[in-house]
């Protein structure tokens, strides 16, 4: 992966864009979405392009393939396609132009394809229209081209739906699709956002593959770093409509400069890191809204380092050493203080040990959920013939003690939701037993007691729709209160001052409609009023996964200060390993309905591993540096719930199966230390054995080494 | 509320439908001061007649005064049709609310309930409840607003399953609080957009449906005048009197334009701004 831009400085890039401006015109007035954005893309490279949300990067995507909607105007700047400059070419060329040289593959493959053609057809599409090729032709190419982006079985892929594919098949069905004709520039907008950790590896792995092999330019737009880090060459970092830093991959992980870019590495916690001995430090502030931008650099008013110059004067782009260029007026002082993570003094933590020495509040005993498939036949639906169930949580056992934190972490498919929406009584549990207190939680909440309701509560994922519309926050955290009788309504207002000023909001929001609130905030209410009863527990499902990372730290050091305060205990269950790793005492993994491996935090990311925690850790796009990842592959798609797997429900993925053990009996649990349990045949002594997934090494090494492949 | 309100100032098509609803408004609230004529005096000399100096619209096959009736006509319509909208909606929304939040048994019973109702023709439907229970203000209501219930429970139902779905539906079943108040509190008013929009258009339905039963005889019993039997009076002798038709069909026609218009617009602008 070196920059082969520098390599041919003589050579057309094949994508310069020049301090691209791009306008919205809403009733509201216009609202400038992009202000300067300029970089360029050379033959091989791939460029990354990494902000957060309403930063401007689908918009530029976008814009260069003039797809911006009726309201969306380009009002400045040059798009120069190998030379070629696309603003103001006639429609009708540039359609052909994006058509057959420039590529898009999107983020939501189901989204992309469309559902009544045929796969096949689809891919086929693209050939006769745009180079005329024959039937039979197109046909080969694209079954050679499905090979080429490893889908299995392609002649078959070629008959079927979309919906009748997985989502990682879909998104290679969709990179073939883009990459048929041979196009000299891919964008590819947030590509493995939708799809798990072990998918998206493949497909991390496929584009490396391809842009190698067809040298197309590419420019990939994500909000993860770690991703970026992976597929980059060159790293442009996007603020509210404009370019801070653009430089070589290294660069940016290893000495970032501009403030917002460490800000960012800063808030994210890296795999590895635990809340005892890293504090996550979020941005204060928020995003500007495009229609109120600040006087002077866009970033001033969250920047650690602003001095007086950064409030009048507007800095611009400039080269800072070879290859870098940083929006900033004091880049030349700032010095890289990138990963210096301050150790708890932020946090107040209570020490390791007392955690360790509570007592356990919360059990469950072959906790099993599942749901019932509607009647595909004709028996079926009068009640008659065999009832057919996806096993959406099948035996599971799990310990939690008091004021401790477990995490439970998996793909899609693996049953944490579900676990999550039973042990609330959301979902009824069918068969086993789940103990909280001195309760029995196997009733739904429809039947259990005021008082179990309010020692159990629950945060959800997602910010837009916890809160209702209708009502404004402060009845919102009040209704709670008074419900259970805990606070007299003529002292619901304190009430509601009390847990705005907890989760860190000022009083006036009391009187917000929650559409006048962010995404952060509103997940900040929602725990305000999951707290309100004074839970013992607080069940939190993927809380911040829908939140940008700077807002995402404030949110968890939100919780953990809260858990520090009042002892909760809480389950925090999330798709993504440094976050559950940061903020878990003890961590499970789960798979299709069951566990596969539980136990403390640092012994689930340190040997022995269960195979797929092996897999997963190895998956995870880690932007940091330091930082050694093996390379272990987990092939193929999650199976079916409906159906799983004979045996240990991993086998048919597993990278270390030992035979036929593992078709045939479920695994043991074996005991890999006091609370460390692991579900596997394969003997402890061999687990043991294996190397760490992660080790540290010495930065420059490893980017050396990467350079070298 | 003042924000509420912008939208339908930033519509021209908004604009113009309520400014003609307004309209009926005032003249059915201020008109019958106004007029001179009284409409139930009935005039021998000047039967049928077209528009004069005395009868700016003319008068009808008694020798009543038009513009009277009209005016005192607005009254009626203007009354009775948003009620039979509003106990329509307050059944059927219950209907639709029970059934989407239930689902199950409760679901089919509701549903298949309705479809009997949908199933026998509207005008036949009318027939059957007037017939039954004679023909008076209060039931030309009634028979309107069971016409109206099946529509809108569907409507309800469809919204109530969608808006279930909701994280914040689950939050209040965490707080142990019952059905009644999830329906009515939490999932009801967030349905209320599209509910409203689809009541407005159901007025305009009413006034049509109570000058259909007007129509057919089955209407408010004479001589109070209603948009709906003065049509069927005067639609005897429209072949020497066109006016008799004329305005009362032209009252009920830009009423329910107007409703349409300021409907219509309201949406356009509500769609433009969330966009």
């Amino acid at each position: 992966m070196n920059s082969k831009l520098t390599d041919r400085p003589n050579e057309t890039p094949v994508l310069e864009i020049q301090h691209l401006a791009i306008t919205y015109e809403t009733l509201k007035g216009n609202i400038p979405a992009v202000q300067d954005v300029s970089f360029a893309i050379g033959r091989g490279e791939t460029l990354g392009i990494v902000g957060e949300s309403g930063c401007g990067k689908s918009s530029v995507a976008f814009g260069i393939v003039d797809f911006l909607g009726r309201n969306g105007k380009i009002t400045g700047g040059s798009i120069r396609f190998k030379g070629q400059e696309l603003r103001g070419m006639p429609a009708r060329e540039l359609r052909q132009l994006c058509g057959s040289q420039i590529s898009m593959v999107y983020q939501d493959p189901m989204q992309a394809l469309n559902p009544a053609l045929r796969v096949g057809d689809q891919l086929m599409e693209v050939l006769i229209d745009h180079q005329e090729a024959a039937k039979e032709e197109a046909r080969e190419e694209s079954v050679s081209m499905l090979r080429q982006v490893h889908m299995p079985d392609p002649e078959q892929v070629m008959e079927r739906f979309p919906h009748q594919l997985s989502g990682g098949q879909q998104q290679r069905a969709l990179i073939a699709m883009a990459l048929l004709n041979r196009p000299a520039l891919l964008i590819a907008d947030e590509p493995t956002t939708a799809l798990d950790v072990t998918v998206e590896a493949t497909v991390l792995d496929l584009f490396d593959e391809l842009s190698q092999e067809f040298e197309t330019a590419t420019m990939y737009i994500s909000h993860d770093m770690g991703v970026i880090a992976r597929v980059a060459d060159r790293v442009g970092v996007l603020y509210a409509g404009e370019i801070v830093e653009l430089a070589p991959v290294r660069d940016i992980f290893l000495n970032p400069v501009h403030p917002y870019t460490q800000a960012l590495i800063r808030c994210v916690p890296q795999l590895g890191e635990s809340k005892e001995t890293c504090c996550l430090q979020p941005i204060r502030g928020r995003v500007p809204s495009p229609k109120a931008l600040p006087e002077g650099c866009f970033f001033a008013p969250r920047c650690d380092y602003a001095r007086n110059a950064c409030q009048r004067d507007h800095p611009l782009l400039r080269t800072i050493n070879r290859g870098s260029l940083v929006r900033c007026h004091y880049a030349e002082d700032i010095v890289g203080g990138v990963c210096q993570r301050t150790r708890e003094a932020d946090l107040n933590l209570s020490p390791q040990e007392t955690r360790e020495d509570a007592e356990v509040i919360f059990q469950t005993r072959g906790a099993k959920t599942y749901y019932e498939q509607e009647a595909q036949s004709l028996l079926g639906m009068l009640g008659l013939g065999e009832k057919n169930y996806v096993k959406a949580l099948d035996g599971v056992d799990l310990e939690v003690k008091k004021g401790n934190t477990l995490g439970i972490v998996g793909e899609s498919g693996c049953g944490k939701s579900t676990l999550a929406k039973t042990i609330v009584g959301l979902e009824s549990l069918r068969e086993g037993q789940i103990k909280f207190l001195d309760y029995d939680l196997s009733e739904t909440v429809e039947d259990r007691d005021l008082e179990l309701i309010r020692e159990i509560q629950m945060v959800f994922q997602n910010p837009d729709s916890t809160l209702n519309p209708s009502y404004k926050v402060g009845r919102q955290i009040g209704r709670p209160l008074t419900r259970f009788g805990s606070v007299k309504p003529s002292e619901a207002e304190q009430g509601v001052k009390r847990l705005l000023h907890a989760v860190r909001l000022d009083e006036s929001y009391a009187n917000r409609y929650p559409r006048q609130l962010s995404g952060g905030e509103k997940q900040r209410v929602a725990v305000a009023r999951a707290l309100a009863t004074r839970p013992s527990m607080l069940v939190c499902d993927e809380p911040v996964s829908s939140l940008d990372v700077s807002v995402q730290a404030a949110v968890l050091n939100l919780l953990l200060d809260l858990q520090e305060e009042t002892q909760t205990t809480m389950l925090f269950i999330a798709h993504d390993l440094s976050v559950v790793r940061y903020f878990s005492d003890s961590v499970a993994v789960m798979y299709l309905g069951k566990l596969c491996e539980v136990g403390p935090a640092d012994a689930i990311y340190a040997p022995p591993y269960h195979p797929y925690t092996e897999g997963l850790l190895s998956a995870v796009p880690t932007p940091n540096p330091s930082l050694e990842q093996k390379r272990i592959r987990v092939t193929g798609e999650v199976p079916s719930a409906l159906n799983p797997p004979q045996g240990c429900r991993f086998h048919t993925r597993c990278p270390r199966k030992i035979g036929a053990i593992c078709e045939e009996q479920e695994p043991p649990a074996v005991h890999a230390g006091n609370t460390h349990t692991i579900y596997c045949h394969i003997p402890l002594q061999e687990l043991r054995e294996v190397e760490p997934v992660l080790t540290q090494i010495d930065a420059d090494r490893k980017f050396a080494a990467d350079t070298q492949d | 509320m003042l924000e509420q309100l912008t939208p339908i100032l930033a519509s021209k098509k908004a604009l113009v439908g309520l400014g003609i609803v307004l309209f009926w408004v005032l003249a059915a609230s201020i008109g019958p001061f106004l007029v001179p004529h009284d409409p139930l005096h009935q005039n021998p000399d000047a039967i049928n007649s077209g528009p004069s100096a005395k009868h700016w619209l003319g008068t009808d096959d008694v020798g009543r005064d038009l513009l009277a009736r009209i005016i005192y006509g607005a009254r009626r319509t203007l009354i009775l049709a948003p009620l039979s909208v509003l106990i329509a909606l307050m059944i059927g929304a219950t209907l639709g609310l029970v059934g989407g939040y239930f689902g199950g048994t409760v679901d089919e019973l509701v549903m298949r309930l309705l479809d009997a109702f949908m199933a026998i023709p509207t005008v036949l439907l009318y027939l059957i409840i007037i017939s039954s229970l004679g023909a008076s203000a209060l039931n030309v209501v009634l028979a309107v607003a069971i016409g109206g219930v099946p529509g809108i429970a569907r409507l309800v139902r469809g919204l109530t399953l969608d808006i279930r779905t909701r994280e914040y539906v689950s939050a209040a079943k965490l707080r142990g609080e019952g059905a009644l108040y999830i329906m009515f509190l939490e999932i009801l008013p967030n349905a209320r957009g599209p509910i409203m929009v689809d009541a407005m258009l159901r007025v305009g339905y009413a006034v049509f449906a109570i000058g259909t039963l007007g129509y057919l005889g089955l209407g408010l019993p004479p001589p109070l005048p209603d948009w709906g039997n003065m049509v069927q009076r005067a639609h005897a002798f429209i072949f020497s009197n066109a006016w008799g038709v004329l305005w009362p069909a032209l009252a009920i026609s830009s009423f329910v334009v107007g409703l349409n218009l300021f409907v219509d617009g309201w949406q356009q602008i509500n769609r433009r701004y969330r966009g």
